[in-house]
């Protein structure tokens, strides 16, 4: 989370009161979660698509 | 993170339960290549179960159209669908719901439908169509399976134990069905976290998230499934003769020849005998198909090849044919089921190949698959006689 | 790719915690190395064990001899089992064959015949790690004593397929300190970086993959802004499927405990191609610089041997990556632009004018570098002539 915050940007982090940043920090950290979530929910679902199209064959 | 990743997960699997209540699929007419497995997509059980409730009110009987190719209406633009015929014919006291998959066995997908919803729709009729003498395994077929795991172990189907040996018998043989455990574990979690409900809506409804044989172009490739039309060709805009040519005929006419020559065998006074071997097996596949309590509303649909072939069959081989209608009808009967059969006074225009019906012939289906439904609904008491 | 499998979430899913729940010490590293052995195992086959086990002891005893002539002997023998799984049949036919095409079929059958249908599992990075381990301890380093930790050093399941390539003293001393005690800032440092790396893998990378694979093959019939995207598909789809497969290794290394080294820093942004070297499979290059340019003399013998030694290098960069002349080709592209980036300044004139340029302005040499580093990647994709017939349709002919 640290590098995070430093390349969004140390100086402007640094600019914030400090109650302030540690809520931005928290809030980024609940935000990251959520993405990592999203992905994760995502990616169990992707992983159980066949790889493969079923091939229907009319006969 | 951990706070985050926590509520994310909660969050999606409360949005994975909430989709199969709302409307899925608007204007769903059947389940078009764009929305099944032949598109690396798969219907969820949330998914078939969203498009009955859109599609069905509570004080309609349902009728679900489970079955393969044949009855999801190959050949048969969307508007000419024969299901919507059947629909006209029964009128509104009935709402008809397409379910079938191409490819798929009568205990595949919309059989599964069916069975879940029992007491939500108890007033219901399902639907299903074999070859004669055909029948269908308690745990569907390999391409569609997915949908009855997801539905056994969501624990919303009936206690089967014969379908509980099946599917142990898949779990327990990894060489011959490999991945099965693994897929039963993630059925499992999906009970839990609900990513294909979501994903699933989210791909029909927002956008699709990689391409696929059929949408290899990207500008078509991330459009959401639900706004692909139903652009099924119409058997009756290629002629005659191009879809029963001297190549493709022979083998078809073989297949037809073939189609019950192994169960039968001649007596000594040369009539044709059921083998009885492959009676018991056939009786042995039509107790099994299907949970006791769900047989007496269900139709069995026996579908007969295009009499363009049959009609080439010497008088052995049509007595053969005959004889296994009849005995497949009353097979299916005797275990508790209703069943039709239908194509014995169909004309060759009512068929687009060897077994798909072109328009004609689906309107005659309807036709003849209403008048069963409506026996049906009074014998279940769904309707005062 | 083994991280998106079901088999792998799941066998994660388990070795995670109980990892951590494992209470003493070296039960904790014991836990892991077992897990790492049923990984290999599943993975690569009980016959895909063998060559890597024997490797590993061999390697192990000599590191533990420190003598000159066994290490030797040992990183001779990696090397061999290297070009025999990977490269025997290729040079068979790149070699023997255009000189004896009769014995080159017969080699060629006889080899094939030996070899397992796919290489062992990760035969390209345990080899260069133990290469890189013998070396060390020939130039004086401490060998790891501990056989629980040369074992978790060769068959860390993160790493083990597509690396990074482990430093032993960084990985063993990462190890160390990391199993020791669960820290929640590693592991959800971890979990946000393998977020990271399936969204590159799988939302990106798969996609562009699946463009590249529809569009690709009718390249001549596109518009030209088609192709220029399909190009620009083709540069972005390996740095997301490499680095985003980089980032799910370095993510679970990390809810482990350990911390691997990072392998890519930002590559598209390198001004300058010995940049983009220092910040394109890291793990790869400083590997190639330190046992093999280097030990053939790097840049201390002049000019002329310090552009031949980066040709060799990066050639054998390229081989590393596949058994084919393509990934030759694009190896000796990069060794060629390298030699230039050393040498350019002292063209009379030209020179020094391109060099006050590139400091005045550094969109140029930026732009210079990744039109070098994005036309190469058609070389490491295509076959030559395919690469070169793209090239120019690119820009209309």
């Amino acid at each position: 989370m640290d590098s995070l915050i430093n390349r969004l940007g140390s100086r402007v982090w640094q600019k914030l009161p400090p109650p302030v940043a540690a809520l931005a920090s928290h809030a980024l950290s609940i935000g990251v979660g959520l993405l990592v979530a999203l992905i994760l929910h995502y990616l169990l679902y992707r992983l159980g698509l066949p790889s493969k199209p079923f091939i229907y064959v009319v006969f | 993170m951990l706070i985050g990743l926590g509520v994310g997960l909660l969050t999606l699997s409360i949005a994975g339960r909430v989709v199969p209540y709302t409307d899925w699929h608007p204007d769903f007419n059947r389940f078009t290549p764009h929305l099944t497995p032949e598109t690396q997509y798969e219907p969820t059980i949330g998914e078939l179960c969203a498009i009955v409730r859109a599609n069905c009110r509570p004080d309609q009987i349902l009728v679900i159209i489970g079955g393969n190719s044949i009855l999801q209406g190959v050949g048969q633009p969307g508007q000419m669908l024969w299901s919507r015929r059947l629909q006209e014919i029964l009128g509104d006291r009935y709402a008809v719901v397409n379910l079938a998959f191409r490819g798929s066995e009568a205990s595949d997908g919309g059989a599964v439908a069916a069975e879940v919803l029992r007491q939500e729709f108890p007033r219901q009729i399902y639907i299903a169509n074999v070859a004669p003498l055909g029948a269908a395994s308690p745990a569907g077929s390999d391409s569609y399976r997915f949908m009855l795991f997801d539905a056994y172990y969501k624990g919303l189907l009936l206690d089967f134990p014969r379908r509980d040996e099946s599917i142990q018998t898949y779990i327990d043989n990894p060489d011959v069905y490999p991945g099965t455990a693994l897929k039963v574990f993630f059925a499992r979690i999906d009970r839990i976290l609900r990513y294909r409900d979501f994903w699933n809506w989210w791909s029909s409804n927002l956008f699709f998230t990689f391409p696929t044989a059929r949408t290899p172009d990207v500008r078509t490739a991330y459009k959401p499934r639900g706004s692909f039309p139903d652009s099924e060709p119409n058997f009756d805009d290629i002629p005659f003769q191009e879809r029963f040519t001297d190549r493709i005929a022979p083998v078809e006419m073989e297949i037809t020849r073939m189609a019950t020559s192994v169960h039968y065998e001649k007596d000594p006074s040369g009539n044709w005998q059921w083998i009885l071997a492959y009676k018991e097996g056939f009786k042995g596949h039509v107790r099994d198909a299907f949970p006791d309590e769900l047989k007496p509303r269900t139709l069995i649909v026996l579908s007969r090849n295009s009499p363009y072939y049959t009609r080439q069959l010497n008088a052995d081989e049509s007595s053969r044919e005959e004889l296994a209608v009849r005995d497949a009808l009353a097979g299916w009967r005797e275990a508790g089921y209703s069943s039709i059969d239908y194509g014995r006074d169909f004309a060759d225009t009512d068929y687009g190949d060897r077994t798909h019906l072109t328009v004609s012939g689906g309107r005659k289906l309807a036709t003849l698959v209403a008048a069963e439904v409506e026996a049906m609904s009074e014998r279940l008491g769904y309707i005062g006689r | 790719m083994i991280f998106t499998t079901y088999w792998f979430l799941v066998f994660s899913a388990i070795v995670v915690p109980v990892y951590w729940l494992v209470p003493a010490r070296y039960g904790r590293l014991w836990f892991l190395a077992a897990a790492c052995a049923v990984f290999h195992t599943h993975f690569a086959g009980p016959a895909g064990v063998v060559p890597i086990a024997l490797l590993m002891a061999v390697t192990y005893a000599a590191g533990l001899s420190r003598k000159p002539s066994y290490l030797m002997t040992a990183v001779i023998l990696c090397v061999l089992t290297l070009c025999f799984y990977k490269y025997a049949l290729f040079l068979i036919g790149a070699v023997i064959t255009p000189l004896a095409p009769g014995l080159g079929d017969v080699l060629a059958k006889q080899t094939d015949s030996l070899l397992p249908s796919a290489p062992p599992l990760g035969v390209s990075f345990f080899v260069f790690e133990f290469v890189h381990y013998l070396l060390e301890i020939r130039r004086g380093g401490e060998p790891i004593r501990s056989p629980l930790k040369f074992i978790l050093f060769s068959i860390f399941f993160p790493s083990l397929v597509a690396g990074p390539i482990k430093r032993y003293p960084q990985f063993v001393s990462a190890l160390e300190e990391g199993s020791q005690r669960f820290s929640l800032d590693n592991f959800s440092a971890g979990l946000g970086r393998i977020g990271l790396g399936f969204f590159k893998k799988v939302v990106l990378a798969d996609n562009l993959t699946a463009m590249i694979e529809h569009y690709q093959p009718g390249f001549a019939g596109l518009e030209l802004g088609g192709r220029w995207l399909i190009f620009a598909a083709i540069a972005l789809r390996i740095l997301l499927d490499f680095s985003g497969y980089t980032d799910i290794a370095i993510g679970f290394a990390r809810l482990l405990g350990v911390q691997l080294p990072e392998n890519f820093n930002w590559p598209y942004l390198a001004r300058s191609l010995q940049d983009f070297w220092q910040r394109w499979h890291i793990s790869l290059s400083s590997w190639i610089r330190d046992y093999i340019y280097i030990p053939l003399g790097g840049s201390r013998h002049g000019v002329v041997r310090r552009v031949l030694n980066g040709l060799i290098a990066f050639a054998l960069c390229g081989l590393w990556h596949g058994p084919a002349w393509n990934f030759v080709v694009w190896g000796i592209y990069h060794g060629v632009g390298l030699g230039v980036c050393a040498t350019y300044r002292s063209i009379p004139g030209l020179g020094p004018a391109l060099s006050r340029i590139f400091e005045k302005d550094p969109i140029f040499a930026f732009a210079l570098t990744q039109a070098f580093v994005w036309f190469g990647w058609l070389l490491f994709f295509y076959p030559v002539t395919e690469a070169w017939q793209m090239t120019r349709l690119l820009f209309g002919q």
